[in-house]
């Protein structure tokens, strides 16, 4: 269960931004912070890794941004090692 | 709140954080670290540049009962400023794959069998004894400082014949070489500071949008925000890069030379050089076969770069003239901000010496140089190919901070510095890269004088161009022996005859140099798995095996050991003993005797101490009045450079000319040494994916990752592919004249090769494509050419 910061890049027209804020404010994986200039603050609550991608890369196609940028990773329940494994 | 909650909290506040320093242009943020929740649940965060690229960005490690399990953007961090890219917010579970190296190994028939470190660091010692002139070290770009340093003392200061060589030779060498050439001192003037102010940014065979994705994004950013910034992509194939490119000039592989050339034949022919720049502060070189040149009148050059008309520039680049033209223009307009990045697109290339310099040439011939934005710079692959490599010096023909061996001083003053007997350096430098490793694929017998080698931090039977020729050979000699230092089973250590298991990134003390001159430093901050330790202890271990031994080459002038280690009362610590290793800061000891040799090319480095506190510090770091450390933004400029003296406005003080001024260098186009022909028709090119991160070792162990990009492909325009009947998705064949590999074939897919060339990432070792690639090397820099070879694309079992 993949947990995400990232900062979502707008487009400067005030239009396109507002929709895109609308539209990541729908899906209930995403908690948006406050914009800050065009630049919003969000984080992504998703099931699994190809959930993470997908919803990625929708966020990535979205009319009116123009750029997305990973801050922060939890990936705690993830991380498993088999120790003392030998070629 | 239950602890996924505080999770995404925290991962809001993070994001809150980098986005209003991100809105406020790097500024301080308005959000202060109280709202960056970084505490509480057991986790506890520490700064670390990230364990992959040249970039150097910082990331927060998060980690609760002795294990990472949260990467966080670093917003303190001017490099990255929160941001991170694929690789980087994954870098934590590059710790975790589950087939870590926990034991050494040694070969015993066809089986590697686990034996203890007292016995490894014995095998070691009696290779070193039975051969010390044939003994070398293979290191990495991706040694940490202190590790590459005592590599270097080893080979150097001990075993005195500088047969140390670092896998960097195949990433940097010739932009190296172009700095030397340009400035009589290597790496960049500016910093990536320049991002920010440019105007004008020119990729010269260069695909930052997938290779340094946060730099690109720092300029994507700006035109997010409304700033005017025009990209221009000069490429052999069309990147992610090229999609935000306003100019996109597809030229034939090696043209890149007429291009610069037609620049200053533009900016000749049209009068806008900078006349008062160029004649304060540079002169004119040619080639006469030494890497300093000679020297060439203002007229002479102006009558070598004459020929590169438009018309003649397009004739071999397949660059239309009227972009040429574009270019000449925006580099004879002096109120534009204009700065040139490249990586291996350059570097990687038969005339990779003379690329560089022509750039350069062009910065400097123009008079876009020294201004904030106005910057000919080079990237780095690796996290510190300019901190371990270019300024500890772990190249076949150096010695820290920018010494060579064949200068008696710098010898003398290494002999000082290193309190070893004088004459005991040698003046004869080791092998190249390309060299050692054909002369350990040769019998002795033959002249094959490498018996043994010992690589650290990189993978060479991967790596290696032509591995047929140049590893293969050696695995078939019982005379040779491979020593193989690393975190997983590699294509190098399932050849070698010893492997021993390494600490990796948090794993151990480090710190690395990245590609703005920028020295970063972070603490260990979870045990390594096993019995894996720092590279650092293995090669103080086998020191000091030697010198328990009686070795007279690991005493120093005093008849104490070579590699001592002291703590802050002078007492020695025996930190060849594992238990004891940590019990010093074996980092902090070995810098601050490094840190020594820094100052006389004005390379300066703070106090160890100094860059605890900092995300690292951009060289020269000097003190000013106050006693406070300063770091350096942009050299040989008087607004910046302390080193330049008031009223000169610009000084290149390592100048090779001895008069202060920079080269601007004459150099011809040539045809490259193999080029498709009626049998091999293609061109091959070959480098890296977002994905994966070099020969893949820790990227394909992130599932993520490897999911994402899971095996090698070749890269093909739909023109070839209907020519020759191949369908997407189609396992092919792919041939040099050096070897041939099935891969499938991908249209229309990343990165989109002209008509007449393939493109193959190197990064899946179940498909090692530099089997194929080509030898041949840059004759300054001793750099390979990865970029460019004749190939030819068959369907499986048609072929010829």
């Amino acid at each position: 269960m993949p947990i995400l910061g990232a900062v979502v890049m707008l487009s400067r027209e005030p239009d396109k931004a507002q929709r895109v804020v609308e539209a990541l404010s729908a899906d209930p994986r995403i908690t948006l912070g406050d914009l800050f200039s065009g630049v919003l603050p969000i984080a992504l609550e998703v099931s699994n890794k190809q959930d993470e991608r997908e919803l990625w890369q929708w966020i990535l196609d979205t009319p009116g941004v123009s750029d997305l940028g990973l801050v922060f990773s939890d990936f705690s329940d993830v991380t498993e090692r088999k120790d003392e494994v030998h070629p | 709140m239950n602890r996924r909650d505080f999770i995404k909290q925290t991962a809001l506040a993070a994001a809150t954080a980098a986005a209003a320093s991100h809105a406020s242009r790097g500024e301080a943020a308005s959000v202060s670290d109280a709202q960056v929740q970084r505490s509480g649940d057991g986790v506890s965060w520490d700064k670390a540049p990230c364990r992959f690229c040249g970039t150097g960005c910082h990331v927060q490690v998060g980690v609760r009962e002795g294990k990472v399990v949260a990467i966080a953007g670093d917003r303190l961090a001017e490099v990255n400023k929160g941001l991170l890219c694929v690789k980087g917010y994954h870098v934590g579970l590059a710790l975790y794959g589950a087939d870590r190296l926990t034991t050494p190994l040694l070969r015993k028939g066809d089986k590697q069998v686990p034996i203890s470190w007292d016995e490894a660091i014995g095998i070691i010692s009696d290779r070193v004894q039975a051969d010390p002139a044939g003994f070398a070290i293979y290191g990495s770009g991706q040694w940490t400082i202190p590790e590459g340093y005592i590599a270097q003392k080893f080979i150097k200061g001990g075993l005195a014949n500088n047969q140390i060589d670092p896998n960097a030779r195949l990433c940097m060498a010739s932009a190296v070489t172009g700095f030397l050439a340009t400035y009589g001192v290597d790496e960049p003037a500016g910093c990536y500071d320049d991002l920010d102010a440019c105007d004008v940014l020119i990729m010269w065979g260069n695909n930052p949008a997938e290779m340094h994705p946060v730099l690109f994004s720092r300029v994507l950013d700006r035109r997010a925000r409304g700033d005017k910034i025009t990209i221009i992509d000069i490429g052999t194939r069309q990147t992610r890069t090229t999609a935000h490119a306003d100019h996109y000039l597809e030229f034939r592989p090696n043209s890149d030379l007429a291009i610069a050339n037609g620049i200053m034949a533009l900016l000749i022919a049209n009068g806008t050089w900078d006349r008062e720049f160029v004649e304060k502060h540079t002169s004119f070189r040619a080639d006469n076969g030494e890497l300093p040149g000679k020297a060439i009148t203002f007229e002479e050059f102006k009558a070598a770069v004459a020929p590169y008309t438009p018309e003649k520039v397009e004739a071999i680049s397949g660059v239309p003239a009227a972009k040429i033209r574009m270019l000449g223009e925006l580099f004879g307009s002096r109120e534009l901000k204009i700065t040139s990045l490249w990586c291996m697109g350059m570097n990687q290339h038969t005339r990779g010496t003379a690329i560089n310099s022509l750039v350069h040439g062009v910065h400097l011939l123009s008079g876009h140089f020294g201004r904030p934005g106005d910057a000919p710079t080079s990237l780095t692959g690796q996290p510190s190919a300019c901190g371990t490599v270019r300024e500890v010096g772990t190249l076949a023909h150096a010695l820290p901070g920018g010494r060579v061996v064949t200068n008696e001083a710098h010898r003398a003053e290494t002999e000082t510095l290193w309190n070893v007997p004088a004459g005991r350096m040698n003046a004869k430098p080791g092998y190249h890269t390309v060299e050692m490793w054909k002369r350990f694929s040769t019998p002795k017998k033959d002249g094959g004088d490498i018996t043994t080698i010992w690589v650290q931090v990189t993978n060479p039977a991967q790596t290696m161009p032509n591995s047929h020729m140049l590893v293969d050979p050696s695995r078939k000699d019982p005379d040779k022996f491979l020593i193989v230092s690393d975190v997983y089973p590699t294509a190098t250590t399932r050849i070698a005859d010893l492997v021993l298991p390494s600490a990796m990134w948090v794993e151990k003390n480090g710190m690395f140099g990245n590609s703005e001159r920028r020295t970063q430093q972070w603490f260990k901050m979870v045990d390594p798995p096993g019995q894996a330790r720092d590279d650092t202890w293995q090669v103080l271990a086998v020191a000091n095996e030697l010198y328990r031994r009686g070795v007279a080459a690991f005493k120093d002038k005093d008849g104490k050991a070579l590699m001592r280690v002291t703590d802050d009362k002078g007492v020695e610590v025996p930190v060849w003993q594992w238990d004891k290793f940590y019990t010093v800061n074996v980092d902090r000891y070995f810098f601050e005797e490094y840190r020594k040799f820094t100052r006389l090319k004005h390379k300066d480095l703070a106090p160890y101490d100094e860059y605890v506190k900092a995300r690292g510090l951009r060289w020269p770091v000097v003190q000013d009045q106050s006693g406070a450390w300063r770091e350096t933004r942009f050299r040989f400029a008087e607004f910046d450079d302390p080193y330049v003296e008031k009223g000169k406005g610009f000084d290149f003080y390592h100048s090779t000319t001895k008069d202060g001024r920079a080269q601007i260098w004459a150099r011809p186009y040539e045809d490259p040494p193999e080029m498709p022909d009626a049998e091999y028709p293609m061109w091959l090119c070959t480098g890296r994916v977002l994905e994966h991160w070099h020969t893949g070792t820790m990227t394909r162990r992130i599932p993520q990752l490897a999911r994402a990009m899971p095996r090698a492909y070749v890269e093909m325009n739909r023109e070839d592919a209907r020519r020759l009947g191949i369908q997407n998705g189609e396992t092919v064949l792919v041939e040099s004249r050096r070897g041939k590999i099935e891969l499938v074939a991908w249209l229309d897919g990343r990165g989109k090769p002209p008509a007449g060339s393939i493109f193959v990432p190197f990064f899946d070792e179940r498909l090692l494509i530099n089997e194929l690639t080509l030898h041949e090397y840059d004759p300054y820099s001793k750099q390979p050419d990865y970029k460019k070879c004749a190939a030819r694309v068959s369907k499986r079992g048609a072929a010829k």
